[in-house]
């Protein structure tokens, strides 16, 4: 596989998108974060590890003919069931995407094992791409912290409510709990303004810190903007129908703090 | 964790508010007005038990009791129950597959009837036959229940009038003979102690017809040297193997043991502490080691404990349904 001249990272890094919450914004930030990464010329790949739930395909329009729950009956090759999107990933400001569509039980339904080798095959295939951007499951069930662990990156979206704060910090615990290393980042997503959204960020940071003596870093905010449900209604990508609106600028900024490794300001 | 948000005139108040119900370790995570004036604290506690009331004990047990209910799925029905519950016990995978395909070609009937059956047609059920001139060793690791077991056998005897020979080899551990002479003396049987297989021999020869009872030596199933000693007194006094199950051992150590004992000769199980232990999975692993059910403990009190295990009542057992009134077991049924 060739990749884009300008490609500077090292193959296969995994951001992997949790929330502990659902409905927060994990889909919009993830899809968003792969239309941004793939903007700045990184070759990536959007997987989404959301089976039981899965609606990537949803939100961005797609008729994907596979999908995860195919990939693991053993139906299709992983790398068969990538689909492109906006050119796909040879093309900047394209990316592919691997749907998680599943008409059964989910990833909480998958024994172990099962999991594990699912993991394992996402690791590879990302090795293919610059960068991967994996959507995870709400919640902080042992599936979706398998999922999680076989991230480089865990990127956490909370937003200004107080479900929001108590299910993350329940994701970050079960984390650390497996891993001690693990420094997950943290997203304010659905921010009505930037201060709300950075005493959210406080009082998740001082919980964190008091109770798991670890402080998840800020890398950005997202605004709360109308032209997000909009663009889900439409069925598009975001940066297709409204390339210059707050969140995606958020989510731009959001994408070049986490490449460079910097916290937000 | 446990996050709360409270509003009071002061901010004095609002922290006494937080302390009294989240405890001494609560962190404020955030403040501000409160909407109709005063001040609103927002705190967070994760200490398990901070500001918990602590319950009294049997409001704890019925709350457990609740819990083991729902998870056992005792109030959905069919199917659904047995996998549940079959889940609940931590039975072995291949043996809930198999059980729950056999389950499903019955649909109608209840739950125990289908579980009973599927049982039925994976395990071996055979009772011990309580007569003169037949002898058993009964083994199993410390704690399995052996000696229990041994004496609710005798009680049988006694009420069939067979007479018996108890004959102890666990004469190292202490008390073993206080208890058996007990035991013995309560029955009206003689006893004798053996320590070793020749010992053990000479008695089984002048048993005649009594009906010889062996408390195994103490022995780790895991162990090949206790297991060769056991075989040894079970060879020297011609006495059938009866494997002692605890049934609220990890399954998958009853399987091992099982097994082990399996290729020791035994061919017969009585699960014990059937009546105490809740999740029970290593009853069904030990049989999926190949022993046949034998009997099950029913009760602690040796007069009344032990029952014949036939399918229906493992499948009740497994299902908690024993408290039902058509399976108490009776004088004529309980050893
Ligand atoms: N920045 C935003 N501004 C406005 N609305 C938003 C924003 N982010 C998310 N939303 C709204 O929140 C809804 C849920 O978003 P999304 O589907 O991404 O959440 P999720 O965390 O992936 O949910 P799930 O847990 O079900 O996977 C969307 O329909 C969208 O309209
Ligand atoms: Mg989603």
């Amino acid at each position: 596989m060739s990749f884009l001249p300008d490609s500077k990272a090292p193959a296969g890094r995994i951001l992997a998108v949790a929330s502990g919450k659902g409905g927060v914004g994990k889909t919009v930030i993830a899809a968003g974060l792969a239309q941004a990464f793939s903007a700045q010329g990184e070759r990536l790949l959007l997987i989404d590890g959301d089976l039981g739930m899965a609606n990537i395909d949803v939100q961005l329009g797609l008729s994907p003919d596979a999908d995860l729950a195919a990939v693991m009956s053993g139906q299709v090759l992983l790398e068969d069931a990538c689909q492109p999107v906006m050119g796909g990933a040879r093309k900047r400001g394209g990316f592919d995407v691997i749907a998680g569509r599943s008409g059964s039980g989910g990833l909480a339904g998958l024994r172990p094992d099962a999991v594990n080798r699912l993991a394992a095959a996402c690791a590879t295939i990302a090795l293919s791409y610059e960068r991967a951007v994996l959507d995870l499951a709400a919640g902080a069930d042992d599936s979706t912290m398998r999922m999680a662990m076989a991230a480089d990156d865990v990127l956490i979206v909370i937003n200004d409510e107080p479900t929001s704060l108590t299910d993350a910090y329940a994701f970050v615990k079960r984390l650390r709990l497996r891993d001690e290393s693990a420094a997950p980042l943290v997203v304010v997503n659905n921010a009505p303004t930037s201060d709300k959204a950075r005493e959210a960020y406080a009082a998740f940071r001082k919980t964190c810190q008091s109770f798991l003596g670890f402080a998840p870093a800020l890398a950005g905010i997202v605004a709360r903007d109308e032209h997000v449900p909009l663009t889900i209604r439409a069925q598009m990508p975001l940066s297709q129908r409204s390339p210059d609106c707050a969140a995606m600028c958020d989510i731009a900024h959001l994408a070049s703090a986490l490449a460079a490794g910097r916290q937000a300001a | 964790m446990r996050l709360k948000t409270y509003s009071a005139p002061s901010l004095a108040e609002a922290m006494a508010s937080v302390r009294r119900d989240l405890g001494e370790d609560a962190i404020i995570v955030a403040t501000g007005d409160a909407p109709g004036g005063g001040v609103q604290v927002r705190a967070a506690s994760d200490s398990p038990r901070g500001g918990d009331v602590i319950e009294a004990p049997r409001e704890r047990a019925a709350r457990i009791h609740n819990d083991i209910r729902r998870q056992r799925g005792d109030d959905s029905d069919g199917i659904d129950r047995i996998i549940r519950a079959l889940g609940f016990h931590r039975v072995p995978d291949a043996a809930i597959e198999a059980l729950a395909r056999f389950c499903e070609l019955q649909e109608d009937a209840p739950a125990a009837h289908a579980l009973a059956q599927a049982l039925e047609s994976r395990y071996r059920f055979a009772p011990l036959e309580v007569a003169p001139g037949l002898a058993y060793l009964f083994a199993g690791s410390p704690g399995a229940g052996k000696t229990a077991t041994l004496a609710r056998i005798a009680a049988r005897a006694a009420a069939a009038n067979v007479p018996v020979l108890i004959l102890a080899t666990d004469c190292e551990r202490a008390g073993a003979e206080a208890r058996i002479a007990e035991l013995s003396g309560k029955l009206g049987f003689d006893y004798a102690m053996a320590d070793d297989p020749r010992e053990a021999e000479a008695f089984a020869l002048d048993a005649g017809d009594q009906l010889l009872l062996i408390d195994a030596p103490a022995g780790n199933a895991f162990d090949v040297d206790d297991l060769d000693m056991m075989a040894a007194f079970a060879a020297a006094t011609e006495a059938e193997i009866i494997a002692v199950a605890d049934a609220g051992q990890a399954p998958e150590d009853a399987a091992e043991a099982a097994s082990l004992y399996a290729s020791a000769g035994a061919r017969r199980t009585i699960i014990g502490k059937a009546d105490c232990a809740r999740r029970k999975g290593a009853i069904l692993a030990t049989g999926e080691a190949g022993l046949a059910f034998a009997h099950v403990s029913a009760s602690p009190y040796i007069g009344s404990g032990l029952a014949p295990a036939t399918p229906l009542r493992l499948a009740r057992t497994l299902l908690d349904l024993h408290d039902l009134p058509d399976d108490v077991s009776f004088a004529g049924d309980a050893i």
